[in-house]
C-alpha cells in the first residue's frame, strides 16, 4: 500500500543522461587544505595588528579558497570580517579603489557571503558589510553583482 | 529615512535590478511546460547563486534568481511578542489576497515574513524599475506600518482598560 503513490515519484530524477548535479556545473578548482588557510590567516592578523588592514585586504581577497571544503571557507570568511571590520570607513573608497577587477569580484561574493552567514549578522557587524557594499557597489557597478550571481565558483 | 536603512535598502535595490535579467525560458523536463526555474528547481543549471542582504539577524532580504524567475523573501523585523502577531496578521491579510497583487507568492520562504516571485512575464507587462521600486517601498512602509499599528494597539489597549476601570473608581 505504500507504493499507491506511484504517480507522485520523480521518474526523471533516476535518468542518468539527463541530470546535471550542482558538482558538474563547477569549474575544477586547486584543494585548498586548512594549514594554508591557517597560514594566511595568521599572516591577515599579523597585518590588522600592525594597523596596516589596507594592505591585508588585497591578501586575503587573492587566497580566494574556491576549491576548500566548508570548515576552510567558513575560517577565511572569518579572516575577510576581521580585515573589513578593522578599516575605518572613510578609507573604504580608496582601499577598494586600489583592488584590480579580480580583486573586487571576489569581495562582492565575499560581502554577501558574510550578510549570508551568522557570522555577518551578528550587531554591529550587519552595517560595517553594508558599507562596505554600498561603497564597492559604487566603484564596481553592477557588473560585480551579476558576476557574483552567475560564478559557479563560491569563496 | 534612518541613516542605517538607506544603505540596506540601496543594497537590495542594486542586488535586485542585477537580478532582473530574465528571459522567456521552457522547461527542460517536460515538454510544453513553462515553470519558474527558481520553483521547480529541477535544472540546476538554469539556477545562480542567491543573495541575502541582512541588516541584522531579524531582518534580511533573501533574492533566489534563476533564468526566467527571481524569488524576493522579506524577513520583517519582529521584536517582540506583539510585532510579531501584527506582522503574521499582515502578511496574511496581504497573502489572501495575492491574487489581485501579481508578484506576490501565496506562501513565504521557510524562515521569511513574506516572499514575491518575479516572472520573465511580469517583467514583459510590467517595467523593470517600476517592480523595483515597489519591492523598495513595500519594505520602507511595512516597517512604519507595524510600529504604527503598535502604538494604536497600546493606546487603544490603555484606553480600553481606564473605560473599563472607571467603574471601580
Amino acid at each position: 500500500m505504500s507504493q499507491i503513490d506511484f504517480r507522485r515519484i520523480d521518474v526523471d530524477q533516476y535518468d542518468p543522461d539527463s541530470f546535471i548535479s550542482k558538482e558538474d556545473l563547477t569549474p575544477p578548482c586547486k584543494p585548498v587544505s586548512a594549514a594554508e588557510q591557517q597560514q594566511v590567516a595568521t599572516e591577515i592578523r599579523g597585518a590588522i595588528s600592525r594597523g596596516e588592514a589596507k594592505a591585508a585586504l588585497p591578501i586575503a581577497l587573492d587566497f580566494a579558497p574556491y576549491g576548500g571544503d566548508d570548515k576552510v571557507k567558513d575560517a577565511h570568511l572569518k579572516s575577510v570580517i576581521e580585515v573589513l571590520s578593522a578599516t575605518k570607513s572613510a578609507e573604504i573608497p580608496s582601499v577598494v579603489k586600489a583592488l584590480n577587477k579580480e580583486q573586487q569580484d571576489v569581495l562582492i561574493k565575499y560581502l554577501y557571503k558574510a550578510m549570508g552567514s551568522p557570522q555577518g549578522q551578528s550587531q554591529g557587524v550587519g552595517a560595517i558589510l553594508l558599507a562596505w557594499y554600498e561603497k564597492t557597489v559604487d566603484i564596481t557597478g553592477q557588473g560585480a553583482v551579476v558576476r557574483y550571481m552567475s560564478d559557479r565558483r563560491t569563496v | 529615512m534612518s541613516q542605517s536603512l538607506r544603505p540596506y535598502l540601496l543594497a537590495v535595490r542594486t542586488s535586485l535590478t542585477a537580478a532582473l535579467c530574465l528571459e522567456d525560458f521552457g522547461s527542460q523536463v517536460a515538454e510544453r511546460h513553462n515553470v519558474p526555474e527558481v520553483e521547480s528547481g529541477k535544472s540546476a543549471e538554469a539556477l545562480l547563486n542567491p543573495m541575502t542582504i541582512a541588516r541584522n539577524e531579524n531582518e534580511m532580504v533573501l533574492i533566489e534568481p534563476s533564468i526566467n524567475s527571481v524569488r524576493v523573501s522579506i524577513r520583517i523585523k519582529q521584536a517582540d511578542e506583539i510585532e510579531r502577531i501584527l506582522v503574521h496578521q499582515f502578511t496574511r491579510f496581504l497573502t489572501g489576497r495575492a491574487e489581485s497583487f501579481y508578484i506576490l507568492r501565496r506562501k513565504p520562504v521557510p524562515g521569511y515574513s513574506i516572499s514575491f516571485l518575479i516572472t520573465n512575464f511580469h517583467t514583459e507587462t510590467m517595467l523593470k524599475h517600476k517592480l523595483v521600486d515597489f519591492i523598495i517601498e513595500f519594505m520602507e512602509v511595512v516597517d512604519k506600518e507595524i510600529s504604527e499599528m503598535k502604538l494604536v494597539l497600546n493606546a487603544r489597549a490603555r484606553f480600553i482598560a481606564e473605560s473599563y476601570l472607571v467603574a471601580f473608581d
